[in-house]
């Protein structure tokens, strides 16, 4: 699903943020990304999306070759990659109910399908309730499974999370954790970057360390 | 795709919607500065028109010697017609002449009752095809007309028609220019409007963008906000130059000025739909130029 070959990523002259990353993320994986702040873990995560074009190396993404992939096909491969990020990256001037139902929207599915999947997963994180309220009405675990409902709304094939618990509450984050996992469980393959320890010991899942940009054991 | 085009629209309208006051200056702008080009088109249009009707009455007289020849005269009429540029002569004689004159200044009968020898000279009349009636083409041939033998003098409009079509190409220029400068300002203005929409949906594009939105679903309710800017500035515009042409024709025959030589036109429907179409043009322009810069980087 994932691979990649001598991966490089520099965003000034002698920052490294990816140096040399080689690897391979099979279909319905569930990987945790781990290291110190700086190490790489968000530039990781964005090269998959394409949100950064990485320098030099190869790197195939859902079976397309993302060195030659062109600007207008990049939002149909996006259309198989969910992503949350840290800071939820919610519509603040919007509905929960419009936030989960605008990926739905923009790739031109029908308005009663989209109601139908919408109030599914509503359910699904027990947020129905919640529907009318914004996002900045919500507390912050709140937030985040309505960012995550929004990530699999589309059913991806990949779905990525850039530090999705470190603004929640530690009781919340299980909570969290258990939607990646039933996702997982669905067949999705998960990138979850994160450094949190309590999360890491308690995993049997494979975990990747990065290190200034390279892969350490 | 229906659906889509109608998101699109309803985006457009709720981003309206949120920026009411920005969004009439705009209008407001844009109006002002077509309303300019249309006083400048109006102008131009009306001059034209006056030189072309002028044009198409014109005619040269060439006056000749009372004592010409007839072999001169033969001459002359062969000359004329083998000439391409001349449609047709018309042959005037002194008799013709005095009796022209005469239903001219009926009114004054005493004054040519007092006349006993006929002052008017013969004289022919020469009409020029259509594509032929330039200055330049006419002066030419009215040189060559005027080596003839027997000719005593030649009229035409010399002086103010070279002038009129000097003027008429300076003011095309003129009218290009400023019309060309205005559409760059509005354009400006307008792709303005759209980065300060842009800016304010900034987290909103980028959800779109993260979630693999096409650019043109992204541009689609940009587009539409740019080209209704563009659209409502044009038929404002033409509110404002109408009630101005109704100010002006009110002004024009109270003064009686102008009356009998020619009406003054508004702009034509089909110029109208020129200036609509173009405030759309403008309109979308103007959004683009936002968008290209807003979404490239
Ligand atoms: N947009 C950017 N411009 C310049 N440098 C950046 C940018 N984003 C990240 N970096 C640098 O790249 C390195 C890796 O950053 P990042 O991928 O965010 O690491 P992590 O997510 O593990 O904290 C860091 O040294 C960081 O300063
Ligand atoms: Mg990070």
């Amino acid at each position: 699903m994932i691979q990649m070959y001598d991966v490089h990523k520099k965003y000034t002259e002698n920052v490294e943020a990816l140096n040399g990353i080689n690897l391979k993320i099979s279909k319905g994986e569930f990987v945790f990304i781990t290291g110190p702040s700086g190490a790489g873990k968000t530039t990781f995560i964005k090269i998959i999306l394409g949100w950064e074009k990485i320098d030099r190396g190869q790197m195939i993404i859902n079976g397309i070759n993302m060195l030659k992939i062109k600007r207008s096909k990049l939002s149909f491969l996006r259309r198989n990659i969910g992503v949350v990020f840290q800071d939820f990256k919610l519509i603040k001037s919007r509905s929960v109910y419009d936030n989960i139902a605008f990926p739905q929207k923009v790739i031109g599915i029908p308005y009663k399908e989209i109601k139908r999947n919408t109030w599914e997963i509503l359910k699904n994180i027990g947020l129905s309730n919640k529907k009318d309220s914004f996002p900045l009405e919500l507390a912050g675990g709140e937030q985040q499974r309505i960012a995550i409902a929004r990530a699999l709304i589309n059913k991806p094939k990949i779905l990525l999370a850039d530090e999705p618990t470190g603004n929640i509450d530690p009781e919340m984050m299980w909570e969290i954790m258990k939607l990646f996992i039933k996702a997982n469980i669905n067949g999705t393959t998960v990138v979850f970057a994160t450094h949190n320890r309590d999360l890491l010991k308690t995993t049997k899942q494979r975990v990747i360390h990065l290190k200034k940009g390279k892969i350490v054991e | 795709m229906i659906q889509l085009i109608g998101s699109a629209l309803k985006e457009a309208l709720e981003g309206i919607k949120a920026n009411k006051e920005a969004y009439l200056i705009t209008i407001g702008t844009t109006a002002v500065s077509m309303s300019i080009l249309g006083i400048f088109l109006i102008v131009y249009f009306n001059i034209q028109g006056m030189v072309k009707k002028w044009r198409e009455n014109f005619q040269v007289v060439v006056y000749l010697q009372d004592n010409i020849t007839k072999k001169d005269m033969e001459k002359l009429k062969s000359y004329f017609s083998s000439m391409l540029e001349i449609d047709e002569y018309l042959y005037v004689s002194k008799d013709q002449a005095l009796k022209k004159f005469r239903t001219r200044l009926a009114r004054n009968q005493t004054i040519l009752d007092s006349l006993n020898v006929n002052p008017l000279p013969a004289s022919f009349e020469l009409k020029f095809k259509k594509k032929y009636r330039h200055f330049e083409k006419i002066k030419s041939i009215a040189e060559d007309v005027n080596k003839f033998k027997g000719i005593e003098s030649l009229e035409f409009g010399e002086g103010w028609l070279g002038k009129i079509e000097t003027m008429l190409f300076f003011l095309k220029f003129i009218v290009l220019a400023v019309g060309g400068l205005i559409c760059v300002g509005i354009i400006l203005i307008i792709s303005n409007a759209i980065k300060l929409s842009l800016y304010a949906r900034k987290d909103e594009i980028e959800i779109m963008q993260l979630v693999g939105a096409t650019d043109w679903f992204i541009k689609g309710p940009f587009l539409f906000e740019g080209i209704l800017q563009g659209f409502l500035g044009a038929v404002l515009s033409l509110i404002i130059l109408y009630g101005f042409y109704g100010m002006f024709i009110d002004n024009l025959q109270a003064s009686r000025f102008f009356i009998g030589a020619q009406s003054f036109l508004f702009i034509t429907p089909r110029d109208v739909a020129y200036i609509v179409l173009s405030g759309v043009l403008i309109g979308y322009a103007g959004s683009y130029v936002s968008l290209r810069k807003f979404l490239n980087n």
